[in-house]
């Protein structure tokens, strides 16, 4: 009895496990997450030196994922810094790419699950390089996966990442830093605060820059009521980077300076520049002049209109009067 | 037999004499001077410092005109490594007399290269440093004196606070922190800090108090406070705390002594607080023990990460106001057999960013070529079913890579995305922009020569921005069969 008992019991937990497992959800949700650090890293040569980097590649997946680990050089394609790898060593402008400097013992491998893989390259300066900047990419992009299609008529579109870590070299020697502002810009009339300021630095050196500086908003009577200081953003060489910025509270009035100080480089080189603007609420300005005539108007017609209306109506009672004294004298001659 | 009585008698009154005037003088002469000098000893007294840490002072062995490099003696001095030197201390290069910082600078560690090197900012002036001139860097504290009264101190009485300075005329007041051989014969420097400085606060009398004099101290002497009781008398039980040093002027703390310190272990003054009564006769009073230690730089190096995680997502959800018909991977979008001719088919994935990287991240997409079948080349932007190509759309009237158009009209074949912000506002361009219904765009077609684009970013640090991406396929009837595939590549970095 105990036996069929116990077969019975071990039945339900085979059925209830079974449907369990087939229940379960399928792999739709999965995902895949990789991690890489430093996500940015800032490195100083001299010519013909011999140095490296090593970059780690964090897989916190469940799986292994295999794929393969590049360096490419990249460039900054707009004024907001957006990176962009070079596919081609033909695209390449020679003046700032370094990925042929750059060697590993292996281009692909398999980071397990939960776990980093630390992707070491070495690099080797020429003796010939010249100084200033020189930007590069090492990344990981893992290996697509396509199932085979079952029939002939299907259609895929097969999904691959790249995460990629950004390498700026900074070759020692004789670097040429120029930056000037190419846009400083401020409406020249707002009817209301804040002051909305763009401005727009160019890199005309050979090497990054990222600029330190401050805006400071004066006002009419040269008191300083507000300072920001500008995003201190790096900004690609032969590139610029644009800077917005609000400067001050909504109720301004008058004519007002905005001014921006501030220094580049390694040589603290100065950068500066000014705009002048009014701000001036005019809608509120007609509504409260507006308001105020109305008001004079009304005050002027009641001290002008009241005392003339007193006058005539005082006159008509005095010829009321007389009218009246003239009709008793009537009744009492005719008495 | 008499005269051996009377001389008995005599030497046992003398003994009694004796006994008799040693106990008077005791009792009544000596022990009441005894008690009221020494007093009783003040509850809970203690001295709380702002800032513990011993200051900094070294001799300067090197340091280059116009350089920002400083190296230091390694013996013979306060402090003979850089062990107790931080990053971002503001060090004064004092000549040999301690008469003024060099250039009239304070300059800031910028980094401890080694034991004995360190790097400044800004770099030095013209003149190289001197080999007799030190390095300090000054660490001053407000003292929080605190202590509850035993006896009560009488309306015309006072608080006598008795601080250490160094036994050397000349060096007890000049802002510079003492050193000296032994604890004993140093002490904390008083920095100018007068009557003004110094505050007094009562529980449990009356706060009738003045800080009637701040008297430097000498060779001989130690610093001295005095604070005199006004008015009425504070009551047994009250409890005093006397601040000594402002935002303006704080008590300097000495440098390590010269000899037997230990890093690490404190350096342990004695400050006396004594209550007197109106003829300067103790009450009460407490030795107060004050450690001052050297400080413990707790430092960590956080590196600049960038997380990507691209997600599959289930058949059926809604996604950019559609419900999709198709289950993703991270790896890939399998439309499978389509049949549906002249309809949208719908997919999604999600794709999340984190970064600490203070200029922020972008992703960009781009296609290896348009879909082809069995993996045939569709040459050019256009290439089309002539070509075996499931061509990028144009969406309802015109789209590109770069700008979108809503693409409501089936009749309008082929292949694109749209955006739709989860977490965050990241996205590029939105399913619902513009009123749209599903506004779309191509992906760029690297074999078309098609730069990437970015579809989300940001300037600054993302914790966890989530952005999904729409793909939509629409096949015309005269499409040819066949597997028809291409490859659609996420690239995401920092912002430059």
């Amino acid at each position: 009895m105990k036996k069929i008992i116990k077969m019975l019991f071990d039945s339900f937990l085979i059925i209830v496990a079974f449907f369990l497992v087939s229940s379960a959800p399928t792999s739709a949700q999965q995902s895949l997450p990789l991690v890489v650090y430093p996500a940015k890293i800032q490195l100083e040569v001299s010519p013909g030196e011999k140095t490296g980097v090593t970059i780690n590649f964090l897989n916190q997946s469940e799986i292994p994922l295999s794929g393969y680990f590049r360096i490419a050089d990249f460039i900054v394609i707009n004024n907001k810094g957006t990176p962009e790898i070079i596919e081609s060593k033909e695209m390449a402008n020679n003046r700032y790419t370094a990925s042929s400097w750059f060697s590993s013992l292996y281009d692909r491998g398999t980071i397990p699950a939960n776990e980093k893989l630390s992707f070491l390259t070495y690099i080797t300066v020429p003796k010939d390089a010249t100084a200033g900047g020189r930007y590069v990419a090492i990344y990981f992009e893992p290996t697509p996966e396509l199932t085979q299609p079952k029939t002939g008529a299907e259609k895929a579109t097969a999904i691959s990442t790249r995460i990629a870590s950004l390498v700026y070299i900074k070759v020692k020697g004789d670097i040429k830093e120029e930056a000037k502002i190419t846009q400083f810009f401020a409406s020249n009339f707002q009817e209301y605060g804040p002051v909305k300021v763009v401005t727009e630095i160019l890199n005309l050196g050979n090497y990054h820059i990222t600029p330190q500086a401050k805006l400071t908003l004066i006002n009419p009577f040269g008191k300083v009521i507000d300072e920001q200081k500008l995003t201190p953003l790096n900004i690609f060489p032969e590139r610029s980077r644009v800077y917005e910025n609000e400067l001050g509270k909504k109720w301004l009035i008058g004519r007002y300076q905005v001014k921006l100080t501030g220094t580049y480089g390694e040589k603290n080189l100065p950068l500066s520049a000014n705009v002048y603007l009014w701000v001036f609420p005019w809608k509120v300005a007609i509504i409260i002049i507006l308001a105020i005539i109305i008001l004079i108007l009304l005050v002027r017609h009641f001290l002008t209109q009241s005392p003339q209306k007193e006058k005539e109506l005082l006159t008509l009672l005095e010829r009321e009067k007389k009218e009246i004294e003239r009709l008793k004298r009537m009744i009492n001659k005719n008495e | 037999m008499f005269i051996i009585m009377m001389k008995k008698i005599f030497y046992q009154l003398t003994f009694i004499f004796f006994l008799f005037f040693q106990s008077f003088y005791l009792f009544f002469l000596r022990l009441p001077q005894i008690f009221t000098v020494e007093g009783a000893t003040l509850l809970n007294a203690s001295d709380t410092l702002s800032n513990s840490r011993l200051s900094y002072r070294a001799g300067v062995a090197t340091g280059a005109a116009n350089g920002s490099v400083v190296t230091i003696d390694s013996s013979g001095n306060a402090d003979n490594n850089t062990n107790h030197l931080f990053p971002n201390d503001n060090v004064c290069f004092a000549g040999p007399n301690l008469d003024g910082c060099y250039q009239q600078t304070n300059y800031t560690v910028a980094s401890i290269i080694n034991t004995t090197t360190f790097n400044i900012s800004p770099p030095l002036a013209s003149t190289p440093l001197g080999v007799n001139d030190y390095v300090i860097a000054s660490q001053s504290a407000i003292h929080s004196i605190q202590f509850t009264l035993i006896n009560t101190i009488p309306a015309n009485g006072n608080i006598l606070i008795t601080i250490p300075a160094i036994d050397i005329t000349g060096q007890t007041n000049d802002c510079f922190p003492d050193t000296n051989s032994t604890i004993a014969s140093n002490g904390f420097d008083l920095c100018g800090l007068g009557t003004t400085n110094i505050a007094i606060s009562s529980s449990g009398c009356n706060n009738n108090w003045t800080v009637a004099a701040v008297t430097a101290g000498d060779a001989t002497n130690d610093h001295t406070i005095r604070i005199d009781r006004n008015t009425n008398s504070c009551a047994a039980g009250s409890t005093i705390t006397v601040t000594v040093g402002d935002t303006n002027r704080r008590l300097i703390n000495p440098a390590p002594i010269t000899s037997s310190h230990a890093q690490g272990v404190a350096d342990i003054y004695t400050i006396n607080v004594r209550t007197r009564d109106g003829g300067n006769n103790t009450l009460d009073q407490a030795n107060i023990r004050t450690a001052v230690i050297e400080g413990v730089l707790v430092s960590a190096n956080i590196e600049e990460t960038l997380s990507l995680t691209i997600a599959g997502e289930s058949a059926g959800i809604a996604a950019c106001g559609q419900t999709t018909d198709v289950t993703t991977y991270p790896y890939a979008v399998p439309w499978g057999t389509i049949a549906n001719f002249g309809a949208f088919q719908e997919a999604s994935q999600l794709i999340t960013v984190s970064t600490n990287a203070v200029s922020g991240y972008t992703v960009r997409i781009d296609e290896n070529d348009q879909m082809g079948r069995n993996g045939n080349v569709c040459t050019g932007a256009n290439a089309g079913e002539a070509q075996n190509c499931i061509r990028d759309t144009t969406c309802n009237t015109s789209c590109s890579e770069s700008t979108s158009d809503d693409w409501t009209s089936t009749t309008s074949y082929g292949f694109g995305y749209s955006l739709q912000n989860v977490s965050g506002s990241d996205a590029i361009f939105l399913y619902n922009e513009s009123s749209r219904t599903f506004s779309a765009r191509q992906i760029p077609d690297l074999e078309a020569g098609e730069t990437a684009q970015t579809i989300m970013s940001r300037n600054t640090p993302a914790a966890s921005s989530q952005v999904r991406v729409c793909y939509r396929l629409n096949i015309s009837t005269t499409q040819p069969a066949g597997y028809y595939f291409n490859k659609v590549r996420f690239t995401a970095s920092a912002t430059f």
